[in-house]
């Protein structure tokens, strides 16, 4: 029987047959996983071979809603896309905010399963039940903003939700994503290359109908108190008026900004130049048009017209801000907000882009690579320019382009000698511009993230600094960050609470007032379930299990969670001064509490624990 | 004896960004500073922030004394004697984005 809160149907299109289909959606498998990621994960898991090329025919894309996508709950217009990423080679699943999950959720869709490859290029227009692919080969090599003008001047409809490619996965470099609404991006692991390969130049969706809820009212009544929540906290409040790069005006001081390929302790010099108050201050950021029902507008909008870096566009986030500033040590914000800028527009995830050049950099430095490489281009430390023209050869592929946009483990084996040692990647995925030695829970973290190096598969900052963080699930104790103490069981709730948050689909910033109950009550409420807060916690376990049964089944074993040297090289200077994480105690304790065997597959009692028997019989037949 | 004060994130909205430099006895203890903390914006600081009743940060706030964490919880932290031209950092952040 179909729960309130799902549309009830995934639509499936081959690109390559041209065949459209609407199924029904296997509500069972929405009762265990949730949707989302969860729901996701449990697609991939039967569809798409774990050994399967990732830019070939067998992989799919598999874009999901949430039970509580496109309700009155502030946030809840995401959507998460699934896929076998060509950067890592391991299942990824990206999440993205703006408008376009609502779109295809009200088209009458809770997902959308891409696959196959077509022969020319094509756009998949859904229009609540009207569904058509379009010839797209007049829309080769146009950029994502022009591509989302172009098409809804085609399709005569401007409020048409379009998510598209640029030149980067039209190209397939492995880490191009697709972009949305105004620099809206699923960014992390490829999903813009997967898109390349199957020839999809966008996704264009109008959708008109209405979720159904088990209790409206009800749910009415506890999203706005959310909403409330959100509107009136002091930090979200500080995010609303300077946008996410404010972090980098505090998180010096405690060593969290990554300066020069993660080898200088960050400083305030630097890092006042580039944060959100220097935006604010100097270029007068706006908010931007947003994401659907968000209480909180982290996310700004700049003019900038100081030449060569005009432009009037979305304002780069934090973690762009550090990866194309910090990180090269560029201080220059209406530069770096050019690059990011460009990003967009090729379609390349600014968080691989930026640490690639960094990493390029260092090579360079170091005589890794020589001008003989790069056509005469001095990749050197501060350099804005080279940033820029880096970020443009990496999205035309042209020259040394072609090197970087493999990313930085690729380069690494190609450049051989102690490279991977400062290629700061887990499993091919860079990290992002947090330092496990400014929190030692990122080290278990980032190590065993189901997708690669990421933040967002476990925010454990939210919890470094804290006392009984989340009661319900027994998550208790007083954690400071510079100690191992407790930290691989806060890498377990907080991959879970992500996955939870991936699964509903609902933004991280608006969940830090939430409790377990909150979530099992909006899930009832949304969809006339039973939850409880115990079992948010399972259904966390159980998607966490099985993406990392995927992942084994690619080939993911025990010395693949692990961090790069360079990551556990203490700093001389500044608030971790000498200090690193112990990596193997919080993997031992992790292992334990996941029960994974030695040689990181789940073990057959966790599966089987999990209802995940059919996983079990995989891995242990 | 003078103390840098400098508070980030959302404390600047209720203290401003720029640093303050504050007058202490030369005996003065790190006690003494959430005291002065206290005096000056205790009420005006949300209960998220700031425990009114007990008259201290609430957790998830950090505090840096030249650059080294204090743990509030621990009396003998409060107690660290203070030398001219310290600096005390309030902070609170969020991270991502």
């Amino acid at each position: 029987m179909r729960m309130k809160g799902y549309m009830g149907t995934l639509l499936r299109v081959n690109v390559g047959t041209r065949q459209i289909i609407k199924e029904d959606l296997n509500m069972q498998w929405a009762a265990d996983f949730i949707g989302g990621t969860g729901l996701g994960v449990r697609i991939a898991y039967d569809e798409i071979p774990p050994t399967c090329d990732p830019l070939g025919p067998e992989n799919k894309l598999i874009f999901m809603t949430g039970p509580v996508t496109a309700t009155m709950l502030g946030t809840s217009g995401r959507f998460q896309v699934i896929f076998k990423s060509p950067l890592t080679e391991i299942l990824c699943d990206s999440s993205c905010s703006g408008y376009w999950g609502v779109q295809l959720k009200q088209a009458g869709y809770d997902g959308l399963i891409v696959e196959g490859v077509s022969e020319s290029p094509v756009y998949l227009l859904i229009n609540d039940d009207q569904v058509e692919l379009r010839d797209a080969t007049h829309l080769a090599g146009l950029d994502t903003f022009a591509t989302q003008e172009r098409v809804r001047q085609e399709v005569g409809d401007t409020k048409a939700k379009v998510l598209s490619i640029g030149e980067a996965g039209e190209r397939q470099v492995p880490y191009a994503c697709p972009v949305n609404d105004d620099g809206r991006v699923p960014g992390r692991g490829g999903s813009g290359a997967v898109m390349g390969s199957k020839g999809v130049k966008a996704i264009v969706v109008r959708g008109q109908a209405q979720v159904e809820l088990h209790d409206p009212e009800a749910f009415k009544q506890l999203a706005l108190d959310i909403n409330k929540r959100n509107a009136s906290n002091p930090v979200l409040h500080n995010l609303r008026t300077y946008g996410t790069s404010w972090s980098m005006d505090g998180r010096w001081a405690i060593s969290d900004v990554p300066v020069r390929n993660w080898s200088v302790a960050s400083y305030e010099a630097l890092c006042s130049k580039l944060g959100g108050k220097s935006l604010k201050e100097n270029f007068n950021s706006k908010n931007h048009p947003g994401c659907y029902r968000c209480t909180i507008g982290c996310s700004k909008w700049v003019t900038i017209e100081q030449e060569p870096y005009q432009l009037d566009a979305p304002a780069a986030e934090y973690e762009s801000v550090a990866a194309l500033g910090t990180m090269c040590q560029v201080d220059d914000l209406a530069a770096v907000s050019y690059a990011n800028h460009l990003c967009n527009l090729y379609g390349l995830d600014t968080i691989t882009c930026g640490a690639t050049i960094a990493f390029a950099m260092e090579c360079y430095e170091k005589g890794l690579l020589t001008s003989a490489d790069t056509d005469g281009l001095e990749i050197r430390w501060g350099d804005k320019d080279v940033v820029i023209r880096l970020v443009q050869m990496i999205g035309k592929q042209e020259g040394i382009g072609r090197l970087l946009g493999q990313g930085t483990r690729k380069m690494a084996e190609h450049l051989g000698q102690d490279a991977l040692d400062f290629a700061v990647q887990v499993k091919g995925l860079e990290l992002p511009m947090h330092d496990a030695r400014a929190g030692f829970a990122w080290a278990s973290n980032y190590a065993t993230s189901p997708r690669g190096g990421c933040h967002l598969h476990g925010m454990t900052d939210f919890y470094e600094e804290s006392e009984d963080p989340i009661p319900e699930w027994g998550f208790t104790g007083k954690f400071t960050r510079l100690s191992d103490e407790g930290k691989a069981a806060m890498t377990r709730f907080a991959q879970n609470w992500a996955h939870l948050l991936d699964s509903l689909v609902i933004c991280y910033f608006s969940t830090k007032l939430l409790t377990p109950s909150d979530f099992a009550t909006l899930l009832n409420l949304a969809t006339g379930s039973t939850y409880t807060a115990q079992d948010m916690l399972v259904i966390g376990d159980r998607i966490n299990a099985l993406h990392r049964a995927f992942n084994y089944r690619c080939g993911i074993r025990r010395q693949d969670d692990t961090l790069p040297a360079r990551a556990m090289t203490p700093l001389a200077e500044g608030f971790t001064a000498g200090q690193v994480p112990d990596l193997e105690r919080q993997l031992q304790e992790y292992y334990q509490i996941r029960r994974w065997e030695a040689d990181g597959k789940p073990s057959q009692a966790a599966l089987q624990d999990l209802d995940l028997d059919f996983a079990s019989n995989d891995l242990y037949s | 004896m003078i103390v840098q004060l400098r508070f980030f994130g959302p404390f600047t909205q209720y203290t401003g960004h720029a640093p303050l430099a504050i007058d202490v006895p030369e005996d003065a203890r790190l006690q003494d500073v959430v005291e002065y903390i206290a005096d000056q914006w205790g009420g005006v600081f949300p209960p998220q922030l700031w425990d009114q009743q007990n008259r201290r940060f609430q957790t998830g706030v950090l505090l840096l004394l030249d650059q080294h964490p204090i743990n509030q919880e621990q009396e003998s932290e409060l107690h660290r004697p203070l030398t001219d031209g310290m600096t005390l950092m309030v902070l609170y952040t969020v991270m991502g984005g």
